[in-house]
């Protein structure tokens, strides 16, 4: 290894974040581009595989008149045809519990096409054993029974009626979850099952599904021609078949005919010779009856005779009892209005007792209250007394205190007269011993004036003052001078008694200042028990007031209290006399009640009596009424004996007419229905085949439709990533260069070539793309199938596992466009100091200098940012390419969320708009033919119970051409009356104006078809029937449709020539009608080919487009990454390079979060940007996925919803946000000392 | 704190502080016993070769890193007691910083780059007086790459000073300029000292400009060597080297 390469490795060691950075993006890039593009194709071939596996079918035959083995035959031998079955398919009623009915769809368990995949248990071995949809909760040996609520026929194509569950399948006829409608039941078929074809009785085949030769895979565009190419060939086959079929029905019926003709003849003539026999038998006992009818009339009379007089004597009978009747109520009265007083006596007692009771509780009560009352009272007296108690001792301590303070008083000024008279003592001492001192020092003046001689010193002050010190020499003099003055005192005599005054005397100034002192204590402690003396006479004040209020309170309470007692006792005593009254009452109701009680008693002695006469008159008369019942019953007997006769005769003689009659009937019947056999003969329609392609499985085609979405957002992706690829690259290659320079500079001087030092830049950004789209190819074609194939599974359960798929030129295209293009970035980016002179590049570059951004013109903007929002501005303007990257990166993320969501939007309410905006009506049908106006009626008639109105049109399928392209569409006619009514039925608006429909040769027509022909209003075009000429149309609207391409005219318009068939309705359902029920009542009706329920197709595409929030799921997963890298890989870059200001701006004294948001909100501002950026871009975007669906009958307008903006937005910040965030803590671990170091 | 005798405490006083590196296995100290006192509104000159210890003695003065044992209190507060968070509170009101390579935000003008600082300050010196103070007047509106070395720096002084900060660290201020550029910016440092009574330290390897200090700090291998005071310092413009 050279040295060079190692200090590439070395250089990518060094940094790992930053080539990770790009190795990430590419992985994502072109991970996300294959993988998707790759789903698809894994998609379809996991489905061909499977539908291999089973032997789906290529073309299904059938015809009205079902076909037979010999059809299957025929058709084998065709050369296209590789392999044909069979089959007999059957909508049932089912039941799995024994109560709710369910619709099962019956087919015959295939051999050889359309096998299903038996997942668990075993095949049919008898006829009462069936498979079972996997997608159903059935499992092994549970039961399904074929209920009688089927019709007859139903009924009799069954062998058996229950069925045992061997096996658990999938079915490649129903791809997913969707299992069709019926005409039975709730008109959706719940589940298929699969049966051995013992199981049916029937004689014919409903389809004959075959697989063709040399087909290629499902899902291509080659299976496509193929089937193109088959199709005429195979139609005809089908034709010939029904041909076929027709021919050998009509000559079955006729043979059947004649047998039926010879079996006729036969029976009349035996009729005939019976019905002679039966006529001679019955004139014979006509004869005997006549005679039994004379006695009885004489019987009769005498009867007559005692009835007469028994009525007489109920008569009289009768007014007895109305009598006693009368009275009986009288009494019933009276007791009852006896057992009300009883009553209401009864409950006035019971009243009463309550009362009691109640004037006891409340008597109670009250006391109680009162006593609580009472004792609250005395318990505030008590306190009073006691709070009197202390006062009147606080009081007595108050005086004593006064009482001292005063004795305190009286003698402190008695201390200030004795002070005063120590004071005047010492005044006079000090008077005395001055005077003392004069005159000594008149004497020393004398010495010194007159005895100079003695006097040792001149002045008389020293003279003193050394006398005083007690100098000999002065001493001596004043001795010497006292004697010449002839006083006999001694100088030292004189001297000890001044010094003696003097020390006297400053004993006495002593003892008085000490006198004064004491005094001033004195004063002090006694101006302090004054104040504290009336502190505590205020408290005592204050204690005398609370205890006045207290006691006028408790004053108050007690009055309270004696005014509550009286109270009371008045409402005792009312209530007590109130109770005695009612008491009074009850005793003189009661009494009246007794009174009552003994009158009814009498009447009821005295109706008892009248009721017993009643009694035995009504038995006497009973008497005589069974003595003439006998009689009656005698006569009645041979009467009935006599009828018995007569209608037995008659019964005799009506069987035998009505046997005559039934025969006759019969034998008309029997000729009616062969003359109806004869004609039904005639009658038999030939038959319709029908063809159809592997299109007409409604899971086949939705399969298809699935994928192509997947496909269609495939191709959003590469655009960011590459582009965002490309970006992170250039901006990661130029800081290296930058930072790397000097070495640069270095190694050029050394003598490598130019080439040579770019190879080092040229492998990084290489090796990280060979890697990254390595790792991201390989992945990318294994995972995103994977979790796509998890969405679609939950539909499609058909297999667990997709099949992976390596798309070689997919791959290596997506390889080589990566390596390309990064391999130039990375070029471009160093040219510029790889192509320089060594000298210039071994020079640290001179650091790229602050510079006015544009905003900086813009004062009502600049001048209101903070500084710190300033140095963003500028710092994002300093490198153009990195705020490409960062707003095209964050501007993906938000359009990738955004597309996605609006994707959602657009698809899944497609059918919402549809069918609440556009189609209103409930129902289509389709019938077989033309329909008159009775039909019609009849229709209306027949479906009253669930459709409220219907419009009848005639729709057929045409080419409709422009000069630009042309396309099958369907055009529907609508005669005078339709046109006033259609507005109940379809809403023709264009955004949100209603259009009018148009006149005569002009046409509406839906705007997917606009779009895919090129048309605008007032453009022609042409519309070829199959049949007939063309008609020329001008576009007199375009209107909003997403579903089907559909062409409204008039009838005038079209068809060209001849009356229109009438064959087609939209029905709007009868309110609080189930839709499904609807549907089947609908389905079930003679004549009716089709019908659809606009809620039915609501929901299967409804829930066709669940899956789409795997999509979502996956786009969101996918801008989050790209969010990631991008905002990762600025934010690093920006850390590395702008390091030592981060620590300058730390050392400056930022905190944590302030020097965090230095570098984070470039982030923050470039995300808003990027995410405005966004909008636009995802709006776009949106716009192009959706044209890229490309699904026939669906035409999807771009929609985004402003949940799905809101989202968008929101996630944006989010993501960007978490990488601040993890960002953080990487900045605030940057040392201030960082500042220290010199610049590189 | 312990008290000396018949002095009150020093402005800056560093206390037997210790200062050990770990890397991995080695322990490097930085820092060993170092002990020294600066008062109030002195300039101080810390001296001493490259490796003494001269930057890990600012970066813990100006509360950009911890010590391992010793104590450093400035003003009566003991900064080596600091909270991380408390020591950028520090750094942010009481340190002005004065780098070797002005470390100038590109981005910003020098008015800005003054005022970035002042704006995080709670009484900062007004930006635009700072400037002039330091004689750019007239370049306050230009960005750091249109301005010499010796502007660069002397916008890097006015940053610090209009924190208004109770220190003014400088890390070897004229390390990146000519000689008489560097002298103006000692002036410059010099004026502010005698002018405001700013405590000024200057970190320097250049013994010359000891003469300029009222106090000069000698660092070698980790501890201060020789504390001197200088009564008469001698103005910049007398000194040559």
């Amino acid at each position: 290894m050279t040295p060079l390469s190692k200090n590439t490795y070395r250089e990518i060691l060094r940094s790992p974040g930053r080539f990770l950075a790009i190795l990430a993006i590419i992985v994502l890039g072109s991970g996300f581009f294959v993988g998707l593009r790759v789903s698809q194709k894994a998609m379809t071939a996991t489905a061909d595989t499977y539908l291999e596996k089973t032997r789906f079918y290529d073309y299904s035959v059938s015809t009205t008149l079902g076909l037979t083995e010999e059809d299957v035959e025929a058709i084998l031998a065709d050369p296209d045809v590789l392999d044909a079955e069979g089959s007999f398919e059957l909508d049932a009623l089912v039941t799995l519990d024994g109560e709710t009915e369910i619709v099962y769809a019956f087919h015959s368990l295939p051999e050889r096409v359309n096998v299903p995949d038996l997942l668990e248990g075993r095949l049919p071995e008898a006829p009462d054993e069936c498979l079972a949809d996997s997608w159903s909760n059935l499992s092994l040996g549970d039961k399904v029974v074929i209920t009688e609520g089927n019709d007859q026929d139903t009924l009799d194509k069954f062998t058996v009626r229950e069925l045992t569950v061997t096996g658990i399948v999938t079915s490649p006829l129903y791809l997913n979850f969707e299992r069709g409608s019926a005409s039975i039941g709730s008109g959706t078929v719940t589940s298929f099952c699969y049966v051995p074809m013992d199981c049916f009785d029937t004689d014919y085949y409903t389809t004959v599904y075959m697989r063709c030769t040399d087909m290629p895979g499902a899902y291509t565009a080659k299976y496509d021609d193929r089937s193109e190419a088959l199709e005429p060939h195979l139609t005809d086959l089908a034709d010939a078949r029904a041909e076929a079929r027709y021919n050998s029905i009509v000559s079955d019926a006729e043979a059947e005919l004649r047998e039926g003709q010879e079996e006729y003849d036969d029976a009349y003539q035996e009729y005939l010779d019976k019905r002679a026999d039966a006529e001679r038998e019955l004139d014979d006992a006509w004869q005997e009856l006549q005679d039994a009818k004379a006695e009885l009339e004489d019987a009769a009379a005498k009867i007559e005779d005692g009835k007469r007089e028994l009525a007489d004597g109920k008569a009289e009978l009768a007014e007895n009892e109305k009598t006693l009747r009368d009275a009986k109520r009288e009494l019933d009265d009276a007791k009852a209005q006896l057992e009300d007083a009883k009553r209401q006596i009864d409950e006035g007692w019971e009243e009463y007792d309550k009362g009691v009771s109640q004037l006891q509780e409340e008597r109670y009560k009250g006391q109680q209250e009162l006593s609580d009352a009472k004792a609250q009272l005395d318990e505030a007296e008590g306190e009073l007394d006691a709070g009197e108690a202390e006062y009147r001792e606080n009081l007595a301590l108050y005086e004593d205190g006064r009482d001292q303070y005063y004795r305190g008083l009286a003698e402190y000024e008695d201390g200030v007269a004795a002070l005063e008279q120590s004071e005047k003592e010492y005044e006079e001492g000090a008077a005395a011993l001055e005077s003392g001192k004069a005159q000594l020092r008149e004497g020393l003046q004398k010495i010194i004036d007159y005895m100079p001689s003695l006097a040792p010193y001149a002045d008389v002050d020293a003279f003193y003052d050394a006398l005083m010190a007690g100098d000999a020499q002065a001493l001596n003099a004043l001795n010497t001078g006292m004697q010449l003055l002839h006083d006999t005192r001694t100088a030292e005599e004189i001297v000890a008694t001044i010094q003696a005054g003097e020390k006297t005397l400053a004993e006495g100034k002593a003892k008085i200042d000490a006198g004064r002192e004491e005094l001033e204590a004195a004063e002090k402690t006694l101006a302090a028990t004054k104040a504290q003396l009336s502190s505590a006479k205020r408290q005592l004040d204050a204690g005398r007031q609370e205890l006045d209020d207290g006691w006028a309170e408790y004053q108050s309470g007690l009055e309270e209290y004696e005014r509550g007692l009286e109270e009371f006792n008045t409402s005792i005593a009312d209530a007590e006399k109130e109770l005695q009254e009612a008491s009074d009452q009850l005793v003189e109701a009661q009494a009246e009640y007794d009174r009552g009680l003994k009158e009814y008693e009498d009447g009821l002695r005295e109706y008892e009596d009248g009721l017993q006469k009643f009694n035995d008159g009504k038995k006497e008369l009973q008497d005589a009424e069974t003595e003439l019942a006998d009689a009656e019953k005698e006569y009645a007997d041979g009467l009935s004996e006599y009828e018995d006769g007569l209608a037995e005769y008659e019964d005799a003689k009506a069987e035998a007419d009505r046997e005559f009659a039934d025969a006759e009937a019969e034998l008309e019947d029997a000729r009616a229905e062969l003359e109806d056999a004869r004609r039904e003969i005639d009658d038999i329609e030939y038959p319709d085949a029908y063809l159809l392609g592997r299109w007409g499985n409604l899971g086949y085609s939705c399969f298809e439709s699935d994928t192509s979405i997947v496909k269609s957002i495939s191709s959003v992706f590469p655009l960011f990533f590459f582009l965002v690829a490309a970006l992170i690259c250039v901006t990661t290659v130029s800081r290296m260069v930058e930072e790397q320079r000097s070495q640069l500079g270095v190694l050029m001087a050394l003598g490598y070539s130019p080439m040579r030092v770019m190879a080092k830049f040229l492998f990084y950004s290489g090796s990280a793309t060979v890697l990254g789209c390595t790792v991201g190819i390989l992945l990318g074609s294994r995972v995103i199938p994977w979790v796509v194939w998890q969405a679609y599974d939950i539909m499609y359960g058909f297999s667990g596992k997709i099949e992976y798929y390596f798309d070689l030129p997919l791959s290596a295209v997506t390889f080589a466009a990566y390596l390309a293009a990064m391999l130039l970035v990375t070029y471009v980016s160093c040219r510029k100091e790889i192509n320089d002179v060594p000298a210039n590049v071994i020079r640290p570059k001179p650091p790229k200098s602050g510079k006015r951004v544009i905003l900086e013109r813009v004062p009502f903007i600049w001048n209101r940012l903070s500084f710190l929002w300033k140095v963003t501005v500028r710092n994002i303007f300093r490198y153009k390419s990195r705020v490409l990257m960062m707003i095209l990166g964050v501007a993906g993320c938000t359009a990738l969320m955004l597309t996605g969501m609006g994707i959602n939007d657009s698809i899944k309410n497609v059918v919402d708009y549809q069918f609440t905006e556009v189609s209103l009506y409930d129902f289509s049908v389709t019938f077989s033919g033309h329909l008159t106006e009775a039909e019609r009626e009849e229709f209306m008639a027949d479906t009253a119970d669930v459709s409220r109105e219907a419009l009848f049109l005639h729709q057929s399928t045409v080419t409709a051409a422009a000069d630009r392209a042309e396309k099958e569409v369907q055009i529907s006619a609508v005669d005078a009356d339709g046109v006033r009514r259609i507005a109940d039925f379809m809403s023709f608006h264009h955004s949100s104006t209603p259009l009018p429909f148009p006149g005569q040769g002009e046409a509406l027509i839906n705007s997917g078809l606009a779009d895919d022909l090129g048309l605008q209003v007032g453009d022609t075009f042409e519309i070829r029937p199959e049949e007939g000429p063309a008609v020329a149309l001008t576009v007199s609207g375009v209107y909003d449709n997403y579903i089907y391409n559909t062409v409204y005219v008039s009838q005038d318009t079209y068809p060209a020539q001849g009356d229109p068939d009438i064959n087609y309705a939209l029905v709007l359902k009868m309110d609080g009608v189930d839709t499904g029920r609807a549907l089947a009542s609908i389905l079930a009706r003679d004549g009716v080919l089709t019908a659809s329920a606009s809620l039915d197709l609501r929901e299967r595409i409804g829930n066709m487009m669940e899956s789409l929030i795997y999509i979502v799921l996956l786009t969101v997963i996918c801008a989050a990454a790209l969010a990631f890298v991008v905002i990762y890989n600025l934010t690093n870059i920006n850390i590395q390079e702008r390091l030592r200001e981060l620590a300058t701006v730390k050392v400056l004294g930022f905190y944590n979060l302030e020097s965090a948001l230095y570098v984070l909100r470039e982030n923050l501002l470039l995300t808003v940007l990027g995410a405005a950026a966004g909008v636009p871009m995802g709006i776009a975007l949106n716009a192009y996925v959706i044209s890229c669906i490309d699904l026939d009958i669906i035409h999807f307008t771009p929609r985004i919803l402003l949940p799905s903006y809101l989202w968008s937005l929101a996630l944006t910040f989010l993501f960007s946000l978490l990488v601040d965030a993890f960002m953080y803590t990487r900045l605030t671990r940057i040392n201030p000392a960082e500042a220290l170091k010199a610049a590189e | 704190m312990k008290k000396k005798e018949g002095s009150a405490v020093a402005y800056i006083e560093f206390e037997n502080v210790k200062k050990v590196y770990k890397t991995g296995e080695v322990e490097i100290e930085a820092l060993r016993d170092m002990s020294f006192t600066v008062e109030k509104g002195e300039i101080c000159v810390i001296v001493g070769p490259s490796g003494a210890g001269k930057t890990t003695l600012l970066n813990i003065l100006g509360g950009m890193d911890s010590l391992t044992s010793g104590r450093i209190t400035l003003d009566g507060e003991e900064i080596s007691a600091y909270s991380p968070k408390r020591l950028i509170t520090y750094r942010r009101r009481d340190v002005g910083f004065v780098f070797q390579f002005y470390n100038l935000i590109e981005n910003l003008t020098a008015l800005e780059n003054v005022e970035l600082a002042a704006q995080i300050c709670p009484d900062p010196l007004d930006a635009d007086e700072t400037l002039k103070a330091v004689g750019l007047g007239e370049r306050l509106r230009n960005f750091p790459s249109q301005l010499s070395g010796g502007e660069q720096q002397r916008v890097a002084i006015a940053r610090a000073l209009a924190k208004n900060p109770k220190l003014l660290l400088c890390d070897e201020p004229t390390g990146a300029l000519d000689y008489n550029t560097g002298k103006q910016i000692l002036q410059l440092l010099e004026d502010t000292s005698r002018k405001s009574g700013m405590t000024v330290i200057i970190i320097t390897h250049n013994s010359a400009l000891t003469a300029m200090a009222d106090r000069v700090i000698t660092v070698r291998n980790g501890s201060a060597r020789d504390m001197k005071l200088n009564p008469n310092p001698t103005p910049i413009s007398q000194i040559e080297w």
